[in-house]
């Protein structure tokens, strides 16, 4: 079977357990699979591409660190992306802190979305009501309707428990709603 | 209110609204690309070229099982066969024989029960036996 057929669980035994070609074909497809996902969520928290490429490779050489280069490893126990999501979300906080003291600026701002001149101007109001939410509401939103994450795989990626997030998200649609029926 | 129902309350519109925001950027990395399939090269060099994988439970049980019909299978045909061997004993001699198909030939000849085919058979049956090729 072809290997960008298989599930991330399959990859992820591939890279368990497989040969040396195998489990680096495997890793490799994840990469791609997940690629895109990485990099989109290291700019929810920062507009900088360059971050974004450092957070990228930072977030798949901790993955492969999961995998012993002789055999075992990781035990998934929910989707990818919930392990992903936290590790690609604070490598960027990092590497925005580390900036921010190389450079001494003070003008970041975290949890931002993407720059609002790279969004199509259809959905710039969107955009916009969205930068208006708390980082934490903000967040719970695009996780859940974005990446399509279900309640317990957001706990799992927040590191929360699933009745926190349930009233996180609560609380994120009463404001946007609220920001949609002001607009 | 319940919060469980809310996560299906925002309109279809907004949330493809929110998706093509998020997807609107695409970043090019073919340096980060390069640099992750090395990585994941040079981490699982250390195992072999090939893995021999442990046979799985369902084909060790499934061998057992075809080995143990497969015996059974040979001890009743070894009990068909003594018993026939027995039955065409037509001379009495408590071994089967050519002597029995001349024993059937006779019989035949003098009775007319068995058929020229039957005659055969045993005479096949026999040579078979004695391991020469019919």
């Amino acid at each position: 079977m072809r290997l960008d057929k298989q599930s991330d669980l399959e990859l992820v035994e591939l890279c368990n357990d497989g040969s040396r070609r195998d489990a680096a074909a495997a890793f490799e497809t994840l990469y791609r699979r997940h690629r895109d996902y990485v990099t989109r969520v290291s700019l929810r928290f920062s507009s900088d591409r360059e971050i974004a490429a450092d957070v990228l490779q930072e977030t798949f050489l901790y993955l492969l660190k999961k995998f012993s280069p002789t055999g075992e490893g990781l035990i998934l126990s929910a989707k990818l992306r919930s392990l992903l999501y936290p590790v690609a979300k604070n490598q960027t906080l990092s590497a925005i802190k580390r900036r921010r003291r190389d450079e001494s600026s003070t003008d970041f701002e975290p949890d931002r979305l993407p720059d609002p001149d790279t969004v199509n101007p259809q959905h710039e109001n969107l955009a916009r009501m969205l930068s208006h939410l708390s980082p934490r509401h903000r967040e719970v939103i695009l996780l859940r309707f974005v990446d399509d994450m279900r309640l317990n795989e957001i706990s799992e990626a927040l590191d929360i428990p699933t009745g926190t997030v349930k009233s996180r998200l609560h609380h994120a649609l009463r404001a946007l709603r609220h920001r949609l029926g002001s607009a | 209110m319940n919060a469980e129902t809310d996560t299906t309350e925002l309109p279809q519109e907004l949330v493809e609204g929110l998706k093509r925001i998020d997807t609107s950027i695409a970043v090019m990395t073919p340096a980060v690309d390069r640099r992750v399939r090395e990585a994941a090269a040079a981490h699982f060099a250390e195992r072999p070229q090939r893995v021999a994988r442990p046979p799985r439970r369902w084909a060790i049980t499934g061998t057992l099982a075809a080995s143990l019909m497969a015996g059974l299978l040979l001890v009743r045909m070894q009990g068909d066969v003594e018993q026939s061997l027995l039955a065409n004993d037509f001379d009495g001699s408590g071994a089967v024989d050519i002597l029995d198909a001349f024993a059937l030939a006779r019989m035949n000849s003098s009775l007319g029960d068995a058929t020229q085919n039957e005659i055969d058979a045993l005479i096949m049956q026999v040579v078979t036996l004695n391991g020469a090729a019919p």
